[in-house]
């Protein structure tokens, strides 16, 4: 019984991994990129590199926000929605965006701009770029596909991922005894302590962060208590749990709004001192108008900022939502906080990021192990079935190809021109276009070659990027490290580790293949 | 500072655990762990773990509960990397890490 009882769960953790494996090293990659969200966009924007971050971060707040509102009122009248990003710790600017009023069934066009906190004025040269927002939705929308259909497949995975988590415990017999183990050049074996190492050392991690990423998408997963208990179902469900994100139809008349100056000094004389992360005018101008103050939940295991709502023509507040949880939406929330991690400082958040990585290589070196257990036990006349070249190609695919995707999708960011029309989503493009180049590569051969010679490409590409960022922009690396501009010095000299690992990937391919010809010859010379 | 000291202790903590085994002691040390040497090494890092927790809590529980998580894993990983690669580095390591704690303890008081 037992012996049995431990075969099926190897079976089904074989199986289940396998499945989804590669789909499920997409969305940890994008995940793992995407607790850099805010410093990848960052970086994506070369005209707010030099921008200062301010020592009163909060008591400034109260200027800019009217400054902001200001600049909106002057430039954006006939706005669907004013939307206000204040300077955060990991955002030194100001954020001023509006939507456009859609034309009949589409929905409005975006309009960003940044501006200095410090001097009020706006900042050029907005770079038509999705940045880490891109990672962000690659995480869990995936692209090229529709949304709902997408978050299906997201979700299956996540729950193969935990099927896979729990019997994996279950079959790893030797959880705390082995847990350093790792034996370097022993083949399978290696790969197996690999799987084994980056599974036990963030377990908690792997555990947590497929468990919350099935509870983000709960409510479409499991819809039916909402249905149940409301007559219209979820969306009712949604109006009576978070009634300021509701929007009412614009009506087309228009009102004379309160200056905004006014609201935002009202909003301050009520509620003083309060670090605010962003401001929202729906339909300006419009008797429909909501003026809304969103705040900085800072560290807290809390997901859903704090709200404040404002009629916008008499000035009075309408709802505060999120200040007072029950006990199921505090729950609810908090998984929610740590599945995104936007609490985290900067030390928590490379702790997100090397779990993260070790999520990768857990996934990577489970579908490489599987690949090379089955050519072991492979005869030597054997020929590789089509499923085996299959996985190999699609491991070698996935594991090298992002990699390079990511390279392409940064140069885009820095190669292509400013004027070019629909940059933002070329930048896209050429994501998936240097994706598809590796994958066409990979599935016509995944040979050792193949791996070391894109591991040399990816060598290249890492170690050129911030060439390449230092010949496009007016700061390099070592500017960087001297004006103390740790994100930009950090991203450079991520990419130039990243070069590292592949270049040490690829000397270790290179003599793993000289190996192989010796043992060759050896062995024909035995059989002699 | 207190989270260095909560990251330290936590290595330490897991430095523990590694050498408490026969195997890895062996390839630090160059001889076998007798049992009752493990068994103190094994309470000494419980000890330290405790520590770890109790700092990294310090000032936010739910907050500093995950920032432990984050040290465990750290430490677990550089640890294996450590014993497969280099554990005569190791081992100088070890005998470094009662001072670091020390000075760390001293600058975090301070």
């Amino acid at each position: 019984m037992k012996d049995s009882f431990f075969r099926s769960m190897t079976w089904l953790h074989t199986w289940t991994g396998l499945l989804v494996c590669w789909l499920l090293f997409l969305i940890f990659f994008a995940g793992t990129l995407s607790f850099f969200r805010h410093e990848i966009t960052f970086w994506s924007q070369p005209a707010v590199h030099d921008v200062a971050p301010q020592d009163n971060r909060v008591l400034a707040q109260q200027g800019q926000i009217s400054a902001a509102l200001q600049h909106l009122e002057a430039n954006a009248v006939e706005a669907d929605t004013w939307w206000v990003g204040l300077p955060s710790e990991r955002n030194h600017v100001i954020e001023v965006s509006y939507k456009d009023k859609g034309k009949e069934g589409e929905r409005g066009q975006w309009h960003d701009q940044y501006m200095d906190p410090n001097t009020e004025e706006t900042l050029g040269e907005y770079r038509d770029s999705h940045g880490g927002l891109f990672f962000y939705r690659l995480h869990f929308d995936l692209h090229y596909m529709d949304r709902t259909v997408a978050r299906w497949l997201v979700s299956f995975a996540s729950l193969f991922m935990l099927i896979g988590l729990i019997s994996g415990v279950v079959i790893h017999k030797r959880i705390f005894k082995d847990m350093f183990q790792f034996r370097k050049g022993k083949g399978v074996r290696t790969w197996l302590d690999a799987h084994n190492l980056s599974s036990v050392l963030a377990l908690p991690f792997h555990i947590m962060i497929t468990y919350t990423g099935l509870v983000t998408l709960i409510f479409m997963l499991f819809p039916y208590p909402a249905m149940t208990q409301y007559d219209e179902g979820k969306k009712a469900f949604f109006a009576d749990l978070s009634p300021s994100r509701q929007h009412a139809d614009i009506t087309g008349r228009t009102v004379e709004m309160l200056p905004m100056k006014q609201l935002v000094d009202q909003f301050y004389t009520d509620w003083p001192h309060v670090d605010i992360k962003r401001v929202i005018v729906d339909h300006p101008s419009d008797e429909t108008a909501r003026l809304k103050f969103y705040a900085n939940t800072g560290t807290k295991i809390q997901d859903e900022m704090p709200v404040w709502v404002y009629n916008t023509v008499n000035g009075e507040l309408i709802m505060t939502e999120n200040t007072d949880f029950s006990a199921s939406e505090t729950l609810y929330d908090s998984m929610i906080a740590l599945h995104t991690g936007r609490l985290s400082l900067p030390g928590l958040r490379w702790l997100f990021f090397v779990c993260g990585i070790a999520g990768c290589v857990m996934i990577g070196s489970g579908a490489v192990m599987w690949a090379k257990r089955i050519r072991e036990r492979m005869k030597a006349d054997q020929t590789a079935s089509f499923g085996l070249r299959l996985v190999e190609g699609l491991n070698l695919a996935t594991i090298m190809g992002l990699p390079v995707a990511t390279a392409a999708f940064f140069f885009a960011n820095r190669l292509l021109p400013d004027s070019y029309t629909g940059r933002a989503e070329a930048e896209i493009h050429l994501f998936f276009l240097g994706w598809l180049g590796v994958a066409l590569m990979a599935l016509y051969k995944a040979g050792t070659a193949q791996w070391r010679q894109l591991a040399q490409l990816n060598a290249v590409l890492w170690l050129a990027l911030p060439i390449c960022n230092a010949l496009t922009t007016e700061g390099n690396l070592v500017s960087y490290i001297f004006k103390e501009q740790w994100v930009l010095a950090g991203f450079d000299i991520l990419c130039l580790l990243t070069a590292a690992v592949f270049y040490i990937q690829s000397r270790k391919l290179a003599s793993k293949q000289a190996a192989k010809p010796a043992v060759n010859k050896a062995l024909k010379g035995q059989a002699v | 500072m207190i989270q260095l000291l909560a990251f330290l202790f936590c290595f330490t903590s897991f430095t523990g655990f590694a050498l408490a085994k026969s195997s890895h002691y062996k390839s630090v040390f160059g001889v076998r762990v007798d049992a009752k040497l493990s068994r103190h090494i094994r309470i000494v890092s419980w000890v330290c773990l405790l520590a770890s927790a109790l700092m990294s809590m310090w000032h936010q529980f739910g907050y500093g509960s995950i920032l432990l998580c984050g040290y465990m894993a750290v430490s677990v990983m550089c640890l294996a990397l450590l014993l497969s690669y280099m554990p005569a580095k190791l081992r100088s390591l070890i005998y470094l890490l009662p001072g670091l704690l020390v000075i760390t303890a001293v600058l975090a008081l301070l």
